[in-house]
């Protein structure tokens, strides 16, 4: 086996060689940190990285290096992360559409480029998609993620994530097109 | 699965025609593989087209968080095994550590023993065979340290592990690799590799020469655990000027300043 794999060093750190964990913070860090750049401004996604590292050393204990690769054990932490912060927030949906058509309504004055129009828009319409929906997108877009172990993060089949991805890109084409049509080019 | 349905249910699909029956049968083509997400180009072109932000990752303001918290789970766990200890040495007899050493030197012995009977006449082909290896080797390994994937780049570096001995050429390769390398994997790699050799003067004055170049704190510190470990005071002056940088996490420079205390 590889001595630098991530379930050799996730198993180092099991076994009590915490530092160890510094290899898999430095290699995952800021996929993380990408991650959570969808749902939270700068200084939460720090400190949600933090967490997430944090409850890898807390629960090192339970990683079990037969059941699957250390980076989907991961992600379902930082997902369980994510969703504990916005219980913690009682952040609701509709603060976060109402700010970010705010910003896009600014920016929108600002005679941006239409192809960057067109990436705005489209940023906008992924936030106003629910959580499920929104969550599968920003997965299938993150490099160093792949369907295979996307299902293994949600604990679902590859074509199960296939599905769900053509669902949510629906829902994304129709909350765009609705977004040209209040805000013609 | 029909190749004909496949097509029409893309088709439909591009004209938005499909019935409530036509869609499932087309999330069924999905799951099972037999429609691929990009042949349906709307929804791809969407997916392409979406991408997401990316403003700059504050690395080093998280890693110093991240090693802070690192040290306090150490702590933490030093603490509880120092009172552990007694315990756990009760458990064991004095003569413990002599049985395992007894059975080692045994090991070692059946092992001599079976080596000199197999010695035979073939030993000069299986030096040139040996020979052969490490050049098929050392080539193999030149090659992949120059792809642009880290990830062969770490293949080629593995590769070194295996040779039993390493050349004028490869030693370089490494050296070149831990001082330049943009990938912190590949350089902790080339570190581990180099201990292999570490008693050759060249491997060991490398090593310490690079302890200048080097910007990740993990690598920082997997150098300096080295140097402790090979008991090299000759380092002690480059870790120094290491630490009059800036931007030197405190987490870091803690631990670099225990290392030159042991190593003096």
């Amino acid at each position: 086996m590889n001595s630098f794999s991530d379930n050799t060093l996730m198993c180092k750190v099991k076994e009590g060689n915490l530092d160890q964990l510094g290899l898999l913070f430095e290699r995952y860090h800021r996929l993380l940190y990408r991650f959570f750049q969808n749902y939270h401004q700068r200084a939460e996604c720090q400190d949600l990285v933090q967490t997430v590292f944090l409850r890898i050393l807390k629960y090192r204990i339970q990683f079990n290096e037969n059941e699957g690769e250390f980076k989907t054990w991961m992600f379902r932490i930082a997902r369980n992360v994510n969703m504990d912060f916005f219980k913690k927030q009682k952040r609701t949906r509709t603060e976060n559409i109402e700010t970010q058509a705010f910003k896009f309504t600014a920016s929108m004055d600002l005679n941006l480029g239409e192809e960057k129009e067109e990436i705005l828009k489209l940023r906008v319409a992924l936030k106003n998609l629910d959580e499920e929906k929104r969550e599968i997108i920003v997965m299938s877009k993150l490099e160093g993620l792949n369907y295979k172990e996307i299902g293994q993060v949600l604990n679902c089949s590859e074509g199960a994530v296939k599905v769900r991805v053509f669902r949510a890109l629906k829902g994304l084409r129709t909350q765009y097109f609705q977004l040209e049509k209040n805000n013609p080019r | 699965m029909n190749k004909e349905t496949a097509k029409i249910l893309i088709q439909k699909f591009q004209e938005e025609s499909l019935t409530d029956s036509d869609n499932e049968l087309l999330e069924t083509y999905l799951e099972n593989g037999w429609i691929e997400l990009e042949e349906l180009k709307d929804l791809n072109v969407i997916h392409n087209n979406l991408i997401l932000e990316k403003t700059e990752i504050p690395t080093r303001e998280m890693q110093t968080v991240f090693y802070q918290n690192l040290e306090k789970e150490k702590s933490a766990i030093a603490n509880i095994s120092t009172s552990k200890t007694n315990w756990w040495n009760s458990l064991f007899p004095q003569n413990f550590a002599k049985v395992n050493w007894g059975f080692g030197m045994m090991t070692l012995l059946v092992g001599l023993l079976l080596g000199s009977f197999f010695k035979s006449e073939s030993t000069e082909k299986f030096d040139t065979l040996a020979a052969q290896l490490q050049k098929t080797q050392e080539t193999m390994m030149m090659a992949l340290l120059e792809k642009e994937s880290s990830r062969d780049r770490l293949k080629a570096v593995k590769i070194s592990n295996e040779m039993t001995d390493v050349s004028g050429p490869v030693v370089e390769a490494l050296l070149r690799t831990l001082n330049n390398d943009e990938n912190v994997n590949v350089r902790l790699a080339a570190i581990e590799a180099l201990a292999d050799f570490s008693q050759n003067p060249k491997v060991r004055k490398g090593l310490i020469d690079a302890i200048q170049y080097q910007d990740s704190p993990m690598v920082q510190l997997t150098l300096a655990e080295l140097m402790v470990f090979l008991q090299d005071k000759k380092s002690v002056e480059e870790f120094k000027s290491l630490m009059k940088k800036k931007d030197i996490p405190t987490e870091v420079r803690s631990q670099l300043e225990e290392k030159i205390k042991v190593l003096l």
